[in-house]
Order: C-alpha cells, then sequence, then structure tokens
C-alpha cells in the first residue's frame, strides 16, 4: 500500500436538500500528480473546499498528510492557489508574499530567502514592488502559485492554475508542476484544461455529480481502448450503423468516423468491411485514446 | 509544561492574531480609511475650535453671576459634552463602516479564500480583526476627545483631568461597536450588517433619552425603556459614563442645564455588562465564522 498524501471516505456535501458531492472516495498517493476531473456542477470545487476546511462536510470523513482535515500542523504543510483568486490588492508582491509568509510561520530569515526563490520561479521578480492591483489577471495567478509554494509544502492544491493564462504562463505552470514532481511533492491539479493534465499527471480521477466515476494512471485509463480515424467517401448511414454493431462509433463528421476499439488487431477487420462495402477508404491511423475523449466518453456513459 | 513548550503555545495563539490585526491596519491606512477619519476628525475639531473661540469672545456674563470664571465654566463645560456627544456619533460611524465588511466583503470577494487554508484558527482571523478595526476606532475615540480637551483649555481655560477617562470610555465604545458589527458580519451581507448596528446603536441612543426624561419625569416606565435599551446595546450607557467624567454637571446646572448631560451615571454593573456584551459579540461571532462555509 503507498503512503498516501490525500483520503477521503464517503465524503459527503448537501446544501440544504441539494447534494453537492454525493460520496467522494479517494486515496491519492504521496508524490504524484494527481489529476481531478469533471464536467461543470459535478463538485469539484466543493470537494476541494472541503479538503481544505473551507466548507464543512455534511458526513464522511478524510485525511491529509495522515491528519483528519483541519488539521492546524497539517495545514502547515500544504498549499493552495483558489480558483477565485481574489487578494488583498493593496498590497505589493514581497508584501503579499511576506504576510502569507508570516501567516505559514515562516521566521523572517526564511521568508528573506523564499520570497526571492518564489518571485523568480513565477516569473514575477521585476514586478517585487509592484501593487497587486496593478497586475494583469495572468501576473495575479502566478502571484497566487507564488502564495501557495512560499513555504515549501509537502501537499500543494492547485485549482484551475492556468485558468487566465496565456501558452507562455502556461508552460511555466507546467514546469512548476514537473519540479514539484521532482522534489517528491504531491500536486492535487484540478483543471478544465486536459492537454495540460495530460501532460503532467500521474494519475486521474473523473468525478460525475459528486462521486468518482473512473479514477487511476493515465497509462491505465488510456491503454484500455485505442481509436481509429477512418476517412472513407461514400459512407453511408448504413455503414455507420453496422459498424456501430460490431464495434464502437466514438465520432463522425462528414467523410470521418472515429471508431473505438478493444484490440488493435481489429484494423484490417474494419478496413475490409467499409473497403467490401464500396466506401472508398482513403486514411487509416491507429492511436490512444486522448484524455479528452477518455473523460467525454466516461461523462457521456454516467451522465445518463 | 515546560516554559518552552507554553511559549510555544502561546506563540502559536498570539502571532496569528496579531498578524491579522496588523494586516487588518495595513489594510485601513492603505485604503485611506485612516486618512477619510482623521479628515473627519479635523474638520470637525477646527469647527469646534471656531465654535469655542466665538463663544469665550462674545460671551456676556449675566449681572446676577459673583464669579464670572464659573459661568464661563459652565459654559465652555456644556459645549465640550455637546462635542464630546458628537464625538461618540462619529466615533459609532468609524466603527460600524470600517467593520461591516470585515467578514462578510471578505467571503463575498473569496479573499478568505487563501488566508483560511492556511494553519490558524477561524476565531483568530476574527479575533484578529476585532483587534485592528477596535485599535483604529479607539485611537480615532481617544485621540478626538483628548483633542476636545485640549482645545477647550486652550480658548476656555477649562480643563478636567477625569476627561482622559471619558476618551477611554469613548475609545471603549469605539471597540464595543467594533466587536458587535464583526459579529453581525459572520452572518450578515455588509450593507446589512452595517444597517444592523446602525438601528441598534440608534435604538440605544432614543433608550438613553428616554431613560433621562423618565428620571426628570420620575417615570418608572421610561426607566425600564431606557435599561432595557441599554441592555439591547450599552453604547449609550458608555457614552452616558464618558460624558459625566467630564465633570461639568453641577456647572452646567449652574447655567441652566444641557440636554448633553445625562441625569443620571450608569451603574458600574452597566460597565461590566458593557465588557461582557463585547466579549459575548466576539464569542457568538468566532463561533458563527468557525462553522461557515465558505
Amino acid at each position: 500500500m503507498p503512503d498516501l498524501a490525500i483520503i477521503t471516505h464517503q465524503l459527503r456535501k448537501v446544501y440544504g436538500t441539494i447534494p453537492a458531492v454525493a460520496s467522494l472516495d479517494l486515496a491519492v498517493p504521496k508524490g504524484e500528480v494527481f489529476g481531478f476531473l469533471g464536467p461543470n456542477g459535478a463538485g469539484k470545487s466543493t470537494c476541494v473546499k472541503m479538503l481544505l476546511g473551507l466548507v464543512f462536510p455534511t458526513s464522511g470523513n478524510g485525511t491529509l498528510l495522515g491528519a483528519p482535515l483541519g488539521d492546524r500542523d497539517a495545514k502547515a504543510r500544504i498549499g493552495f492557489l483558489p480558483e477565485l483568486f481574489r487578494f488583498h490588492e493593496w498590497f505589493t508582491a514581497r508584501e503579499f508574499l511576506d504576510v502569507h509568509g508570516q501567516l505559514c510561520g515562516l521566521s523572517a530569515a526564511r521568508r528573506k530567502q523564499r520570497i526571492p526563490d518564489v518571485l523568480a520561479l513565477v516569473n514575477l521578480e521585476h514586478a517585487a514592488a509592484q501593487q497587486l492591483r496593478t497586475f494583469s489577471k495572468g501576473m495575479l495567478q502566478r502571484i497566487g502559485i507564488a502564495q501557495a509554494l512560499i513555504h515549501d509544502p509537502e501537499l500543494v492544491f492547485l485549482d484551475e492554475p492556468t485558468s487566465a493564462l496565456d501558452p507562455i504562463g502556461r508552460r511555466l505552470v507546467r514546469d512548476i508542476i514537473r519540479q514539484l514532481k521532482t522534489e517528491r511533492k504531491t500536486v492535487f491539479l484540478n483543471s478544465h484544461l486536459l492537454s495540460e493534465v495530460e501532460a503532467v499527471c500521474d494519475r486521474v480521477a473523473i468525478i460525475q455529480r459528486g462521486e468518482v466515476v473512473r479514477e487511476g494512471t493515465l497509462d491505465e485509463l488510456l491503454a484500455t481502448q485505442r481509436l481509429l480515424d477512418v476517412q472513407a467517401q461514400g459512407m453511408t448511414p448504413d455503414h455507420l450503423t453496422q459498424i456501430e454493431e460490431q464495434w464502437s462509433v466514438a465520432a463522425h463528421e462528414g467523410d470521418w468516423v472515429t471508431v473505438a476499439l478493444a484490440d488493435p488487431a481489429e484494423v484490417p477487420q474494419v478496413v475490409e468491411f467499409l473497403v467490401d462495402s464500396g466506401a472508398a477508404v482513403q486514411h487509416v491511423a491507429l492511436r490512444h485514446e486522448s484524455l479528452e475523449d477518455l473523460f467525454v466518453r466516461t461523462v457521456d456513459d454516467t451522465g445518463s | 509544561m515546560s516554559h518552552a513548550t507554553e511559549r510555544a503555545r502561546r506563540t502559536r495563539v498570539i502571532k496569528p492574531i496579531f498578524i491579522i490585526a496588523k494586516l487588518t491596519l495595513q489594510e485601513g491606512v492603505r485604503k485611506k480609511a485612516v486618512l477619510g477619519g482623521a479628515l473627519l476628525a479635523a474638520a470637525f475639531l477646527m469647527l469646534y475650535a471656531l465654535g469655542m473661540y466665538f463663544v469665550m469672545r462674545d460671551l456676556d456674563v449675566p449681572e446676577n453671576f459673583v464669579n464670572p470664571d464659573i459661568f464661563r465654566d459652565a459654559i465652555s463645560g456644556q459645549l465640550l459634552a455637546a462635542a464630546l456627544n458628537v464625538a461618540g456619533m462619529l466615533t459609532a460611524l468609524v466603527a460600524i463602516f470600517t467593520s461591516a465588511g470585515a467578514i462578510a466583503t471578505e467571503v463575498e470577494q473569496n479573499t478568505l479564500h487563501a488566508i483560511v487554508p492556511k494553519p490558524l484558527a477561524r476565531w483568530q482571523v476574527l479575533v484578529g480583526k476585532c483587534c485592528g478595526l477596535g485599535a483604529m476606532s479607539a485611537t480615532f475615540a481617544i485621540a478626538t476627545t483628548i483633542a476636545l480637551l485640549f482645545l477647550t483649555w486652550l480658548f476656555a481655560g477649562f480643563y478636567s483631568w477625569s476627561g482622559l477617562q471619558s476618551a477611554l470610555l469613548l475609545g471603549l465604545l469605539g471597540i464595543l461597536l467594533t466587536c458587535v458589527t464583526v459579529c453581525a458580519s459572520t452572518m450578515l451581507s455588509t450593507l446589512t450588517a452595517g444597517v444592523t448596528v446602525i438601528m441598534l446603536y440608534g435604538l440605544a441612543l432614543v433608550g438613553g433619552m428616554v431613560e433621562q426624561l423618565g428620571l426628570l419625569l420620575d417615570n418608572q416606565v421610561m426607566q425600564n425603556i431606557g435599561i432595557i435599551s441599554s441592555l439591547l446595546l450599552p453604547s449609550d450607557a458608555l457614552w452616558r459614563m464618558a460624558a459625566q467624567r467630564l465633570n461639568v454637571q453641577e456647572l452646567a446646572i449652574l447655567a441652566g442645564g444641557g440636554p448633553f448631560l445625562g441625569a443620571s451615571q450608569p451603574s458600574v454593573i452597566m460597565f461590566i455588562w458593557a465588557l461582557a456584551y463585547m466579549t459575548l459579540a466576539v464569542l457568538l461571532g468566532s463561533r458563527v465564522f468557525s462553522r461557515k462555509d465558505l
């Protein structure tokens, strides 16, 4: 059994009579980058808030770094970038990090050392003396990441860390997450940008209506299915129905059809079927299912 | 428990409160709330100084008064009591307006999302805010009252050392209203919290006036109304204690009495109730905030 950074057991949150999170069971190993995915309204933010003590669970329990949720000593080892990042904008960047360093219990000497380090990490050394009110949205998100890392935490929650960033900023955040991973930190990444998640995460969980509907390492999840993209002229709805009967149509648009295959050895059969039925096959490509494909399929399967 | 452990425990409790209090004070300075309060106080004091100057220059002492100095003291004492009344109201406004959003605005703007997950308890956030905001309104009240005492001495030569106690009592009024407003801010939106405490303050003010009239008319029902309103919010009782400390009642009677001087001195029990009320407000606010979903 691996050492776990996050464990939740039937964590549930109900607002009035509406369940925001039905029953969350999670086990996140230490040192991994964990992607937490789900469609809008699936309860992701509520889950993160429950883990961080911003929202109180209706029932269930959990631990962070081996301590019960809300434990003050454990909180000193946790960093958090909120989704709706709003900070006291009258601070300069340096003052802001200094206050958050103090709140994390860092000594003056340690803060003096850490502040330039984290400012450099998020590429904001030039803005150290600038008030946050003058920052762009992207700069605010980066200073938010800096405050989450000021005390060198073991476990970092990043709630939509790239939502306001341009491609360069996104790459910067990707590099930061990779660096945290090399330092054996645990990262809990809540993001809608599936390409980002796919690029950095070891393991993902997809939640729907506050319950984990799929979880595993990316290799495990994406290896289960292959997708065959076929371009064939003269393809009719009848062809599609027949393909659907034997395999599964993952997507279809114009001359293009994507067929989900359990075994790559089935590729010749699909092509043979189309050729025999009179379609002019022009392009065939076999690929792994992307995280986006998996996400859409999972949400479609469990959404109905 | 060893000294080192006890010291660490104390640091763990006090340090986060100190950080939040400092943050709150800094916010007051940067957002120019302190500057606004200082300008307001300066304008008020300037008007008071002008008024006092002209009154003292143009005052005609009635012929039946043997000692003109006593008459001048009586008039300046009345003016001081009236000014203290305004200072009390301004203190109330400063305390309520600066504290109404202490928790509510931060919840609405999500700024607490970066603070609460840090290694501190929610009650420490609330107490820190009460300390920072309370320090601001108490400083406003004390500085304004001392300035009033100074101006009265400067233009009228009248002074009252116990007036310093008035300053402290008015400072306590500022802290009381801060704690009550911060408590309301954990339960209500910024606007509703501000309006609610202003209404409560107004209720206590009118209740206090009814009580004073009840004393003059020897009407027990009116006196009881005042006592009940002081139990609801002991702000008027604190102001009356502050006014009594000016020691101008007897002088004022010589000059015909005045509307700003209480006929009765609130009891020590009411002072203890004011302290208990403040503590209860902080405890209730902490309890509500500690259970609030953010």
